[in-house]
């Protein structure tokens, strides 16, 4: 146990430095590309356009023309995500007591997690049928299009495992977490299934600047370069 | 005996075959050295003018395939390789094969792939196929663009190997020649004219003079070099409505043909091409230099050219512009019921989706005829007549856009019941002349400016 628990710390310095400074870097790429043609794509908003772009980036309209199942498997799995993102941080903070000031009563976490989770698990299993069997989706599939969906579910179902049937206190995970940002890391909380929760997600984290999850930060200068009236 | 659904199944794998086979013989035979050459060029992408569009584009697409069912290609033939992705990552596996860690670590597991003499023979047919219409680009929730990937291999081969398409390169050798894509002389250009004027004084009784080499002029019109041949009422049209409107225009003895085949494949032709036509824009002081019914020349002049060669001293309109502008001052009269038949349009995708000329066609259709009806999808969601990216410019790719690209534009065509298909780009009424040729549709085709030639009074 104590082996796992050293590679869930040096992995976790590891995934912290590289998605920090990884999305910092390919977005200072990105940046210093030279995009000297204007490359708009019409009808351009004439008003509100930094509204526009943010709703194109967030809420995917022609993506919703185009193929409304997948719309609607992406929209669940990123709004899963966000919750649990969201849950996630009180490991750091007392989110707790924040939800209960928002009229979220702390007992209901448990139920709000794992119903996300499994809303979460579910679409990277309908995001994986669609890579097996749409055609337009199959043929044009690799290796690596697959793998991260499969690393992310074991990753949500190995969390979901751990909380439902290894459940560590939420006081031991946050003091083990604010040693780690504190530069100062404490043993973490001695249970197999959490230690191998954590230990993917660093993983996931790492993939994720270097894969195509980093996807958020590039459509910022894709819609930009659509929307703008000049080379950027 | 075979179903119709048989036959037209033989029929299409047929005339791809065919068309492949043409592009597998205009590209040759490369050698190690252009494999290894295109490679270093690739290394050097970065420098490309719009790097940072193709870098995106290959680091955010993600092979959802969201956009393969927008795409009028792969919606007629859904074969992997018309699939817009499958291009994306025909540039893309050789990108992180070459230039990444994780390719050169992951290998194929990653997607990456080395780049052989076939597989550059594979970009070329691939990335000719393409109508780089960009209507993928509106569905893919990244914006991932394939017109950017696809102009990028076919710069990359053009630029180490020099080959292109057998027509469209002879275009671009006239042009830099000449100073049009059709070795047209000043004597034929003058001959034509003189017809348009004949032809004008015959239908309409005018005396218009079409004013040539007018230094000071207030436009300066450039038409393609199709519409000399293809679509003498578009031109005689334009004419008669700057003469009706009595508007300070020119034409160029010089300089007359506004096409730039430079624009699908490689960017120094294209950027002598807009450079001759600024420089005899400055030449004859014209404040505002108008595109004819023209639509990659128009996305060239308008967007593209600025960008690449700094801001001109003049403005750049397309004729749609100037025409509906006229209308809406009352500066012409148009008489709907010269024009009693139904009419439709055909949104070009560079009129459209690239430049953003969506209303002023239909201003003018209005105006000038008694019933007009839209096509479905129309404006910025059309689809491509199956003749974009140069494709319709070969001879040899007939069967290919009669049988596969253009035929969801037939059908579209066919299902608004118009007896006229009018549309406001050269290239899209060659292909829209064949297509009604070929499916034995009863419907005629003309351009913006035939309806207006029709209802213009004085």
């Amino acid at each position: 146990m104590t082996a796992l628990s050293y590679l869930v710390i040096i992995f976790g310095y590891l995934a912290l430095l590289l998605f920090i400074f990884g999305i910092i870097y390919r977005a200072w790429r990105w940046n210093r590309l030279p995009q000297g043609f204007s490359w708009g794509l019409f009808p351009k908003p004439t008003r509100w356009v930094v509204t526009s772009m943010l709703w194109k980036i967030l809420a995917w309209p022609t993506l919703f023309k185009a193929d409304r199942l997948l719309w609607a498997g992406a929209l669940f799995f990123h709004l899963g995500l966000l919750v649990l993102f969201a849950g996630h941080l009180g490991s750091f903070i007392d989110i707790a007591s924040l939800g209960e000031r928002i009229g979220i009563p702390s007992e209901s976490s448990y139920v709000i997690g794992i119903t996300a989770g499994t809303i979460v698990a579910i679409t990277i299993l309908f995001y994986i049928s669609r890579r097996l069997f749409i055609r337009r989706s199959s043929e044009i599939s690799v290796f690596a299009d697959h793998f991260w969906l499969w690393v992310l579910l074991v990753v949500v179902l190995v969390g979901i495992y751990s909380r439902v049937f290894h459940e560590v206190s939420s006081d031991a995970v946050r003091d083990f977490a604010l040693s780690v940002v504190a530069f100062n890391p404490a043993l973490p909380p001695q249970n197999f299934w959490f230690l191998m929760h954590v230990l993917l997600s660093e993983f996931f984290i790492i993939y994720a600047v270097i894969g195509k999850p980093i996807h958020l930060v590039g459509q910022l200068f894709t819609q930009y370069i659509l929307v703008s009236e000049e080379g950027s | 005996m075979k179903t119709d659904t048989e036959n037209q199944a033989d029929s299409q794998a047929k005339a791809v075959e065919e068309y492949e086979k043409t592009l597998e013989r205009w590209f040759g035979e490369a050698t190690k050295e252009d494999v290894q050459k295109v490679i270093d060029k690739l290394g050097e992408w970065e420098k490309l003018p719009y790097s940072k569009l193709v870098k995106l584009n290959l680091d955010l697409c993600s092979n959802c395939g969201a956009c393969a069912d927008e795409c009028h290609i792969y919606k007629t033939l859904p074969r992997k390789e018309f699939n817009p992705v499958y291009r994306v990552k025909l540039l893309r596996s050789v990108y992180q094969k070459y230039f990444t860690w994780v390719g050169k670590v992951f290998g194929r597991f990653a997607g990456a792939r080395k780049l052989d003499k076939e597989l550059l023979k594979e970009w070329f047919v691939r990335f000719y196929q393409c109508n780089m219409c960009r209507r993928c680009n509106i569905f893919c929730p990244f914006g991932v663009d394939n017109m950017a990937i696809v102009r990028t291999g076919r710069l990359l081969i053009n630029d180490v190997m020099g080959k292109t398409t057998e027509d469209m390169g002879r275009g671009v050798r006239y042009h830099l020649r000449d100073g049009n894509a059709s070795e047209m002389s000043e004597a034929a250009f003058r001959n034509i004219v003189s017809f348009w004027e004949d032809e004008i004084k015959e239908v309409k009784g005018w005396d218009v003079k079409v004013p040539i080499d007018v230094v000071g002029a207030e436009m300066f019109l450039i038409p393609p070099n199709t519409d000399y041949f293809h679509s003498l009422e578009t031109m005689e049209g334009i004419a008669a409505t700057l003469y009706a409107a009595n508007v300070s225009w020119t034409m160029s003895s010089k300089i007359f043909d506004s096409v730039n085949y430079g624009t699908f494949f490689n960017d120094e032709a294209w950027a002598s091409i807009i450079t001759q036509h600024i420089e005899e824009a400055k030449r004859l002081k014209c404040k505002t230099l108008v595109v004819g019914e023209c639509g990659h020349a128009t996305k060239s002049l308008m967007f593209l050219g600025p960008s690449l060669l700094g801001e001109f001293p003049f403005e750049v309109k397309n004729i749609l512009q100037v025409t509906a502008d006229l209308i809406q001052h009352d500066r012409i009269k148009l008489n709907k019921e010269a024009n009693p038949e139904t009419v439709t349009y055909h949104d070009p995708c560079n009129v459209t989706r690239m430049c953003g000329i969506m209303e002023e066609p239909r201003i003018i259709l209005r105006a000038a005829c008694m019933d007009f009806r839209e096509m479905t999808p129309n404006r910025d969601r059309n689809y491509c007549c199956g003749g974009g990216g140069g494709v319709v410019l070969e001879t040899a790719s007939h069967d290919f856009r009669m049988e596969v690209t253009g035929k969801l534009k037939a059908e579209q065509m066919q299902r608004t019941g118009a007896k006229i298909v009018v549309t406001s780009c050269a290239n899209c009424k060659v292909e829209i002349s064949h297509l009604i040729d070929q499916y034995k549709l009863d419907m005629k085709w003309a351009g913006v400016h035939d309806m207006v030639l029709n209802a213009l009074e004085l």
